[in-house]
């Protein structure tokens, strides 16, 4: 079934990331195949171009390689580099909005840290 | 897109209906391989451009190329390359589905036989029916398999998902990717289904009151346009640098739509922006201006 991709970043982008999530939760295994940039196209009905330009980021990136004739395979040590990628995003992508979100509703640091850590259910 | 030698190409279209000019100065180039959807109100010039491609109409100024062939001087290119599904249909309505195909085998030299049974069978489209005995729906699904099935290299389809529903629109989907990907090549397809079908093509083409005002990919389209809102006084200074497409303002707060760059990505202070779906950008830019001001 088709996933609703969002409006906040391009199909290819997208495309990219849910094979990163395949990747980070195992579903696709390191040395395994892909699908086909087609089989993506027409499983996500987009455009091939779209489909290769997602792939392609992902090889560029060491994430994927290509074995001629025969398709594309997970890198060995992909996940490794996939979390450190993601990991060097994470305070852009999640601590900013959330502090930003913490500071509209007037909470301290303090009290966003108990909330992370457990202790701040007394909060609510 | 890379600028190969295009299949097709228009220079300086023009045609007029009486006092009405449907089309105004159309130049395009469409590469042999791509999938174009071309997009516009009701009434645009959609069906007119397609009509002169096919040259099943003339235009008054302004030429097609096939092939670097002229089309009027050269009919054959296009009868051999081109296949057109107009929306409005022209077959004969007492033949048979089965006996319409036969007749397109006929037509096109690398027409597809297995693809025309594995279409049908995809769409439960009964061939022995009458083509005037299917219903609005099932003429589309006719022409949709007809269009497929006939792997010619240019292939136009006006609305094809006239009157289908969203089951058969999301299997048009799969099938034109699937047909694109076994045999690359130009499908030019109109639509009002802007926001289910943006994804499918390589290029968009807008066209409003008879003119191209973008050609683009979807990604580059929406890179270049945004909306934003804030203080009435602040978000007027920030879009004085863009192309302002509409707004709204609700008490001391403005929302703009805005064309001309990417959305800042540090954000700024007392602003917030916003993507924008094709289709909204497509609303705003095509609504005239009178209709803008209810427009949100």
């Amino acid at each position: 079934m088709k996933p609703d991709f969002g409006i906040e970043k391009a199909i290819y982008l997208q495309i990219a990331e849910s094979i990163e999530d395949d990747i980070l939760q195992h579903i696709i295994e390191e040395e395994a195949q892909v699908p086909s940039t087609n089989q993506m196209a027409a499983m996500y009905r987009i455009n091939p171009a779209t489909a290769a330009k997602g792939i392609n980021r992902l090889v560029a990136e060491g994430i994927l390689y290509k074995k001629r004739g025969i398709g594309m395979f997970v890198s060995s040590g992909a996940v490794s580099k996939i979390r450190s990628k993601r990991k060097s995003a994470f305070y852009e992508k999640f601590i900013v909005p959330l502090m930003v979100e913490a500071f509209q509703l007037g909470m301290s640091k303090e009290e966003v840290s108990a909330l992370i850590s457990g202790e701040g259910e007394a909060v609510k | 897109m890379t600028q190969s030698k295009p299949i097709l190409e228009t220079k300086g279209l023009c045609k007029s209906f009486g006092s009405v000019q449907a089309i105004q100065d159309i130049s395009l180039r469409f590469e042999a391989h791509g999938i174009y959807g071309l997009l516009g109100r009701n009434g645009a010039g959609k069906t007119t451009l397609l009509n002169i491609i096919s040259s099943r109409i003339y235009a008054d100024h302004g030429s097609v190329f096939c092939l670097g062939k002229e089309i009027s001087n050269h009919p054959d290119v296009i009868a051999r390359n081109c296949c057109y599904m107009p929306e409005k249909h022209y077959f004969p309505g007492a033949l048979s589905v089965q006996r319409l195909f036969a007749l397109a085998q006929k037509s096109f030299p690398d027409y597809s036989v297995a693809a025309e049974a594995r279409l049908c069978r995809i769409f439960d489209l009964n061939i022995k029916q009458k083509y005037s005995a299917l219903s609005r729906g099932y003429q589309s699904i006719f022409r949709i398999v007809l269009g497929l099935a006939s792997n010619a290299r240019i292939t136009l389809f006006d609305e094809p998902v006239l009157g289908l529903d969203a089951v058969a629109r999301d299997r048009f989907h799969r099938v034109l990717i699937e047909s694109f990907s076994a045999n690359p090549r130009l499908f030019i397809l109109s639509t009002h289904f802007i926001e289910e079908s943006a994804d499918l093509f390589n290029e968009a083409i807008i066209i409003d009151q008879g003119r191209v005002i973008r050609q683009a990919p979807v990604d580059a389209l929406l890179a270049n346009a945004f909306s934003v809102s804030g203080k009435t006084a602040r978000v007027d200074t920030f879009s004085e640098n863009y192309n302002v497409l509409g707004s709204e303002t609700l008490g001391g707060m403005k929302t703009v739509v805005v064309e001309g760059g990417e959305t800042p990505a540090a954000g700024m202070p007392g602003l917030k922006f916003s993507p924008l779906t094709i289709q909204k950008l497509f609303i705003h830019l095509t609504a005239s201006s009178k209709e803008q001001e209810s427009q949100p």
